[in-house]
């Protein structure tokens, strides 16, 4: 009795040792995963609340001229957030444009640095071009995104000098942060985009994804803002061919509503890239200011963009005009008609007015606005050009980088705001231009 | 199974052969002797069967004589109670009697791994009986240990982020600033992970709570929080099957609802009206806005845009200015709770084969009107069929089921949009009908919206009430089995298996005419204005809603236990293995255009995108949604043991590793080793065994540790993984990292020094002991600021950050103060005093460390350096200036310049803070006193629970949160308004447009508002009459007895002079509550 007790004891602790690795090695829950595998960083990437809405810098949109407050809604800011919309140094604190715009970065960097151990295979080729394509984007159009709220406009003279923004190019928590210069940021930004332009598919299931157009178009938009005329046109060139359709405003069935609050859904026909800005502090919300007067008037009155993008309240307009799904999300992403006005300011700068004109053309066609044929000349052409991109992309957050752009060409843009007792302006140029980081991160990134 | 079914024959045929026993008359004889051997004189012995009686003589013998079988009840009043079962005559029975003190009324601890003669643990424990927890009279046996327990405390609304936080009781303090901070749970040997509620609080035998490291560490990481025993009934050997009923009612007042701060109606209307002609509302009223606005601001804006006129706005500002909806809720929402039970115990058999068998029914409805029917059942059975073999089983089954109504919170009916209290709202509109909440949209926006052709948008607190029925039902089935088998003499191996389903469901029932539906359905209906139909997307009909879940758990475990003691040594020890799983899992879906009764039911179109109202697309949703599974598995290597030499010197030690399947953890780091020491001296048996008032003496001292385990602590960022519901974004399914990867991560680890004394004297009559512990923790996670250039998820990270150290006393002494025939009186008081403090904070931070603690004054733990945990500062209140403005202390002088105090206050490394250190945000000292008076038949016991030494801030006006969310104050009445009023005043003055936020911190984070929370509290009366013995009640009733009690009797003294429960600042406090019950005996 008593030797077969000990018998069995000993045989079921060792059988009990033997299944402990096997026990413990069981999954722990099938909601949790080390992200590890393809289709886990696909997934990562297709997070549309972390990687396109409400990311993208809403103070870019709050330092433009694109809109004001009327004074009872300015008392009603914080003392505090003031400053921003007076272009004081302005402090801030997480959560800001800043955070908000680092973790799509991270979950870039985190998809790049994992997709190292990942080989490329012929079963898995199409998924794999996606995801490290994808991620390139992402950081290509969040660094570009900081470089433009952040910092002084690009000038091949002063930039290698510009304080420009940090650089994260690695998931590795513990490495430590350094500003690079504006120059090294758009240097690294055209890097990101033309790799990810290698490896994107033409077309993307929803603009959610990137795609190669979307690559060409994010390169266009870089160029632009540099100044480099000629590279822009081509991308924009590339990026219209793979996707040159736009929305007729006076057709319901392109899907726009001009009877609803919402005119247009969330993935309008002329979407190349779908994201959306941060509702930073209220201040650039439809809801609280009002469209800039003068904008609001150089509307023609048979342009349907003036019925589809305003609603009047009171005695002044608010912007309805997102191409989103719903009023308050102010969409920021980037569309063909986009690549149309670029590609007809380069046209146009490069010498080719009729070129330009003819984009102009078939642009405003779909807005209800007819240009005649008359020959002009390349200045008038373009000046019409940037007036008619300033009042296409409205309230896109793409105009804070335009103003810096062009005061460095002497257009001399200045901004003003009328408060109830004085006025305050900013001067082209200025070194308010360039916006302080957030202050709870003066301790750890190294100038 | 044909061997279970066997087990289950045979088991019947004992229980009815131990009834159907016949005996003959016998003469029986023996000695009672204390545990030392001495003779005990006085002894009462009775025959429970044969009702025949006897006491010891002077030489401790006695004779009795009976019928065969029988069980012997032999009781003396400095002893405990024995039993003795006599089956045979062959023997001389020896009893020793073991004293009746607090500690030595269990003659064995049960640690839930073993049984351990008291006398051999050098840790600290406590251990309440039945008959202590039966005084409270919660339905919840946690709640039962408030002022009963030594050195556990509930700390009332202190909660951090950790899903394993919800009990609120601490013992001994924590151990961790961020890890879980619930203490470990255990229930006849095995840890529990079900509803506490599912415990019935008469079915514990008793409950043992593990205080040091000894006694935790063989726990494990869980461990850490300390541990509590429940032991449930077993069964007691007796000739006869023994019945215990209990009957009982509670009742319990209706709260009084009046905890919200709230200002006076005329004084909100008038700061409405004055928002209003400042354009404030101008946004929320703009046409396209459907933001719901106050019956107010509605109203002015109707006199302003003509729709009224100012006489009919006049009218229902008056009706708007004396409503009551506190009241109103009281009166027609709110019910009386109560808590009936009914329960039944039988038990019996011989001394081997020992059995008990009860039900219980219990029915409660709380203040919301949900009634819960709660059955349980519960089975054990010891058999000892061969002298080295014994087998347990046991089983129990509960149900419960509860049923509510749409009874929504009295905080939702006061909110409306985004303005938190609107102090008069009412359930009825000023004509007496009901008066409809816009909850989600403004009443322009409802009232215009679909020309007619939707369905009523507005939701109606009453009738809400029958248009809902939510059920949810829990099923608990429990079944173990165990064997001890007596390998050598002296050493048994113990095997033991249970297993534990828990079936939850949660049925919610929207009838047609709910709010939901109609919200629902008026989303998605399609209107056609040229032809005015509409499409419903929506089925018609009701909806009901299913979800269910499924917890299923096996434990395993296996262990060789030595008892030896030869030549005046002892050892008591074991070592073992355990295995854990759980697993849960579930489902949730929905059934549209749902009818109970005809049954029917209308499917849906999930997949397809609908335009919604007022804005965006999508589909109404309901899909079914299989439930996250997660499978938990544990695995332990666990020893201990307890040597002594002349019951006088004593050594124990334990070790325990460990290893969990938890997510990230690296293979390697999988287990988790723990350990103890400690050591024990009985100075009456040593050096002071000539002293003659002393009847016990021992010191004690422990040292160990346990640890914290971290989710986070992963290689790999771990991903969440979600399937899309808006079909607008994309329709793809994503994942989410939520817990950003930190491989520098380790885990908590906390050391505990335990020193204790125990002490008896006086014949027993005072008895206590005395604890001295000291906490080390190291490496304790905390938040950390960070650069979130490198994330950007979340502002703060959790890093090794902190060390802490914990200090404290725990003191209970026991009184017996009249020890007569007649009177009996006893009194015990329990003092614990204890402080944690961070000894260590190595993170970075941008700020003063003062500053952080500003804004979360005594809520959070907030390590900072040198500090006690949930530290509470406050700037210098200085009263204020002649314009209304608040001033503190800064550099001695008081100032009004907020910017200035505010700057200095966040400076990093500043010297001159403004901000200075009040105190502890929960009690430092706390404890119980209770006593106990016998007279005759009639006794009466008074609980009162004490906490001091701490501090809590109380609300007051904060005009930010008034004008941007409504919510106001009482203090908003005593406001400075005028030159001279500071020298009336504190309250600031009312400035618009707002200043910086900076000057309304400047009160709210003062001194003024900070008050002592130091309070004690009646927390039971209970008075019990006992009918044992009465002729009229029959032979068969062995005891019985009759009691009335009050529970959460309020707070009897408190320092703050406002008359405010610190406990509850911020919260409903518990009620009143009576009982009135029957306890028998058969």
């Amino acid at each position: 009795m008593k030797k077969i007790i000990k018998s069995f004891f000993i045989i079921s602790s060792i059988l009990m040792i033997q299944s402990c690795e096997k026990f413990l090695a069981t999954k722990n829950s099938n909601k949790y995963a080390v992200p590890d595998k393809l289709q886990d960083l696909q997934a990562l990437l297709d997070d549309e609340s972390t990687m396109n809405t409400r990311r993208t810098a809403g103070i870019s949109q709050i330092l433009s001229d694109d809109g004001f407050l009327s004074p009872d809604r300015y008392q009603l800011v914080l003392e505090e957030n003031r400053d921003l919309y007076l272009w004081k140094p302005f402090r801030s604190k997480h959560p800001n444009d800043w955070s908000l715009a680092y973790l799509p970065i991270y979950n870039a960097n985190f998809c790049l640095d994992m997709i190292e151990d990942i080989p490329m295979t012929e079963h898995n080729k199409d998924s794999w071009r996606q995801v490290k394509g994808s991620a390139y984007f992402f950081r290509a159009y969040y660094h570009l995104n900081l470089l433009w709220a952040y910092c002084k406009a690009f000038d091949s003279e002063t930039s290698e000098r510009d304080r420009g923004i940090v650089l994260r190019l690695t998931s590795d928590f513990n490495e430590a942060n350094r500003l690079s210069s504006v120059m090294e940021g758009y240097q690294q930004v055209i890097l990101d985009a033309l790799e990810s332009a290698r490896y994107l598919p033409d077309y993307s299931v929803n603009a959610n994804r990137p795609s190669r157009a979307a690559a060409h178009a994010l390169l266009a938009r870089t160029y632009l803002s540099m100044r480099q005329y000629e590279e822009a046109r081509a991308h924009a060139e590339q990026a219209l061919a793979l996707h040159p359709q736009l929305m007729d405003f006076s057709k319901p069935g392109d899907g726009i509503n001009l009877n609803q609050t919402n005119r247009f859904t969330r993935f309008t026909k002329e979407t190349i890239f779908y994201s959306s800005m941060s509702s930073s502090l209220g201040i650039n919300s439809p809801a609280s200011s009002f469209v800039d007067t003068t904008l609001f008037d150089s509307y023609e009155v048979e342009d349907l963009r003036k019925k589809a993008f305003f609603f009047k309240v009171g005695n002044y307009n608010r912007f309805y005009g997102s191409y989103s799904e719903a009023i308050g999300v102010l969409f920021s992403g980037l569309t063909s008609s986009e690549m149309y006005l670029i590609r007809a300011e380069c046209r146009v700068r490069n010498g080719d007015v009729k070129g330009g004109m003819d984009d102009m053309r078939h642009l405003l066609l779909h807005r209800n606005v007819t240009v005649d044929e008359n020959e002009i000349t390349a200045i008038e052409a373009l000046n019409f050009v940037l007036e008619e991109r300033r009042k296409e992309l409205v309230w896109r957050g793409i105009r804070w980088s335009d103003i810096k752009r062009l005061n460095k060409e002497g257009r001399n843009i200045v901004l003003r705001r009328k408060l109830l007792d004085h006025d305050v302006t900013l001067l082209p140029n200025s070194d308010q231009y360039e916006i302080a980081l957030p202050e709870d991160l003066k301790e750890y990134i190294i100038k | 199974m044909k061997l279970f079914t066997k087990y289950l024959i045979s088991l019947f045929l004992i229980i009815i052969c131990s009834l159907n026993a016949i005996g003959q008359s016998s003469v029986i004889r023996g000695k009672v002797t204390d545990i030392n051997g001495s003779s005990l004189s006085g002894v009462s012995i009775l025959a429970l069967k044969t009702r025949t009686g006897s006491v010891t003589g002077k030489d401790g013998t006695f004779s009795i004589s009976l019928t065969l079988p029988d069980t012997l009840l032999i009781t003396h009043t400095s002893y405990a109670d024995q039993r003795l079962s006599i089956t045979r005559l062959d023997t001389s029975w020896l009893v020793v009697m073991t004293p009746n003190t607090i500690a030595m009324e269990v003659v064995e601890i049960n640690t839930g791994y073993q049984r351990v003669p008291v006398n051999m643990l050098n840790g600290s424990y406590t251990v309440i009986d039945s008959e202590k927890l039966g005084m409270s009279n919660s339905p919840n046996i946690l709640e039962r240990l408030n002022g009963l327990a030594n050195g556990l405390t509930f700390q009332v609304g202190r909660k951090n982020d950790n899903p394993q936080s919800s009990t609120g009781i601490t013992i001994r303090g924590y151990s961790t600033i961020n890890g879980p901070l619930d203490p470990l749970i255990v229930v006849d040997n095995f840890v529990y992970e079900g509803d506490i509620e599912n415990i019935n609080p008469n079915d514990v035998e008793s409950v043992t709570i593990l205080k040091d490291a000894e006694a935790t560490s063989v726990y494990g990481a869980r461990g850490g929080n300390g541990v509590i025993v429940i032991t449930l009934k077993k069964g007691v050997p007796g000739p006869t099957i023994r019945v215990d009923g209990t009957i009982s009612s509670t009742w319990s007042s209706k709260s009084d609802l009046h905890y919200v701060p709230m200002m006076q109606h005329l004084d909100y209307i008038d700061m409405e009206e004055f928002l209003f002609r400042k354009g404030y509302f101008t946004k929320d009223l703009q046409d396209f806005s459907r933001t719901p606005v106050t019956p107010i601001v509605y109203l002015l804006n109707e006199r302003e845009q003509g729709r009224i006129s100012d006489e009919e706005y006049q009218a229902a500002r008056a009706f708007y200015e004396a409503t009551d909806l506190t009241g109103d809720y009281r009166k027609n929402l709110v019910s009386d709770p109560y808590h009936q039970q009914v329960g039944i115990r039988l038990s019996g058999g011989s001394t081997s084969n020992t059995w008990s068998l009860s039900g219980n029914i219990r029915n409660n409805r709380n203040s919301k009107d949900s009634r819960t029917k709660h059955h349980s059942f519960r089975f054990s059975h010891e058999w000892t069929f061969h002298p080295a073999i014994r087998i347990q089983t046991g089983g129990s089954y509960s149900y419960s089921a509860t049923s509510q109504g749409g009874v929504t919170d009295l905080s939702t009916l006061y909110k409306v949009g985004n303005r938190q209290v609107v102090p008069y709202m009412s359930l009825f509109a000023p004509d007496g009908s009901d008066y409809g909440f816009s909850i989600n949209y403004s009443r322009q926006y409802l009232d215009t919206v679909g020309s007619g052709l939707l369905k009523d948008w507005y939701y109606y607190p009453k009738k809400e009430r029958e248009w809902t029925d939510q059920r949810s039902v829990t099923a608990d089935l429990t079944a173990h089995v165990g064997t001890d088998i007596t390998v050598l003499p002296g050493l048994k191996w113990t095997s033991m298996m249970q297993i534990q389903r828990q079936e939850k469901a949660h049925l919610t029932h929207y009838w047609e005419e709910s709010y939901f539906v109609r919200n629902l359905s008026n989303q998605f209906a399609q209107i056609n204005l040229s032809n005015g139909t509409v499409t419903h997307i929506v089925p018609e009909g009701g909806i009901y809603n299913k979800s269910v879940g499924q917890v299923y758990s096996a434990s395993y475990r296996s262990h060789l236990h030595l008892n030896k003691a030869f030549f005046g040594h002892r050892v008591v020890g074991m070592v073992g293995a355990e295995f854990r799983s759980v697993d849960q899992g579930g489902d949730a879906w929905r059934y549209y255009g749902y009818k109970a009764d005809p049954l029917s039911f209308r499917s849906m179109n999930y997949n397809t995108t609908y335009p919604r109202r007022p804005e965006g697309s999508g589909n109404p949703g309901g899909s079914p949604i299989p439930e996250t599974t997660v499978r938990n598995r544990f695995v332990s290597l666990y020893g201990n043991f307890n040597y002594s030499y002349q019951d006088t010197y004593f050594l124990s030690g334990s070790l325990r590793n460990e290893a969990s399947n938890l997510y990230g953890v690296k293979t390697n780091d999988r287990w988790n080793p723990l350990w103890s020491v400690g050591a024990g001296f009985d100075l009456k048996k040593g050096m002071l065994s000539n002293s003659t008032f002393l009847d016990m003496l021992k010191l004690k001292i422990t040292y160990g540790y346990s640890g914290n385990v971290d989710l986070s602590r992963s290689a790999l960022p771990v991903a969440v993984f979600q399937s899309p519901f808006n079909s607008d974004a994309g329709g793809l399914s994503y994942a989410k990292i939520t817990t950003v990867n930190n491989p520098r991560l380790r885990w908590e680890k906390v050391g505990q020094t335990n020193y204790a004394a125990e002490f008896s004297m006086f014949g027993r009559r005072l008895e206590g002991s005395l604890a001295w512990y000291e906490k080390r923790g190291k490496d304790l996670y905390g938040p950390s600021e960070y650069d979130y250039t490198n994330w950007g998820g979340r502002g703060t990270v959790m890093m090794n950050i902190a060390n802490m150290s914990g200090k404290g006393l725990d003191v209970q002494v026991r009184y017996q103060l009249i020890q007569s025939q007649k009177v009996r009186l006893a009194t015990q008081i329990i003092y614990n005093h204890n402080v944690n403090r961070t000894t260590k904070y190595h993170a970075t931070f941008n700020y003063h460390p003062y500053y952080s603690i500003l804004s979360n004054a005594g809520v959070t733990i907030t390590p900072v350096e040198g500090m006690i945990f949930y530290p509470i500062v406050a700037f210098s209140w200085a009263g204020l200036d002649d314009q209304g403005n608040p001033m503190v202390y800064h550099n001695g002088q008081a100032t009004a310049d907020y910017n200035q105090v505010i700057q200095d206050a966040e400076t990093k490394g500043s010297e001159t803070t403004p901000v200075r250190l009040i105190g502890s945000g929960i009690p430092l000292h706390f404890g119980a006193w209770s006593t106990d008076l016998q007279y005759r038949r009639f006794r009466l016991a008074v609980n009162f629970t004490y906490k001091l030494g701490y501090f809590f801030p109380r609300t007051s006006i904060n005009y930010h949160a008034l004008v941007d969310m409504g919510a106001g104050h009482p203090d908003y009445a005593q406001r400075w308004q005028k030159p001279g009023d500071e020298l009336r005043t504190e309250v600031p003055s009312f400035v618009y447009p707002l200043p910086s936020s900076r000057r309304q911190s400047l009160y709210s984070s003062s001194d003024l508002l900070i008050e002592k929370a130091d309070h004690v509290r009646l927390q039971y009366v209970r008075l019990t009459y006992d009918i044992s013995g009465l002729r009229e009640l029959g032979r068969g009733i062995n005891r019985m007895e009759l009691y009335a009690s009050a529970s959460d009797l309020g707070i009897i003294w408190r320092k703050n002079r406002l008359g405010l429960d610190p406990d509850y600042a911020y919260g409903e406090a518990p009620m009143k509550s009576l009982s009135m019950g029957l306890n028998i005996v058969f």
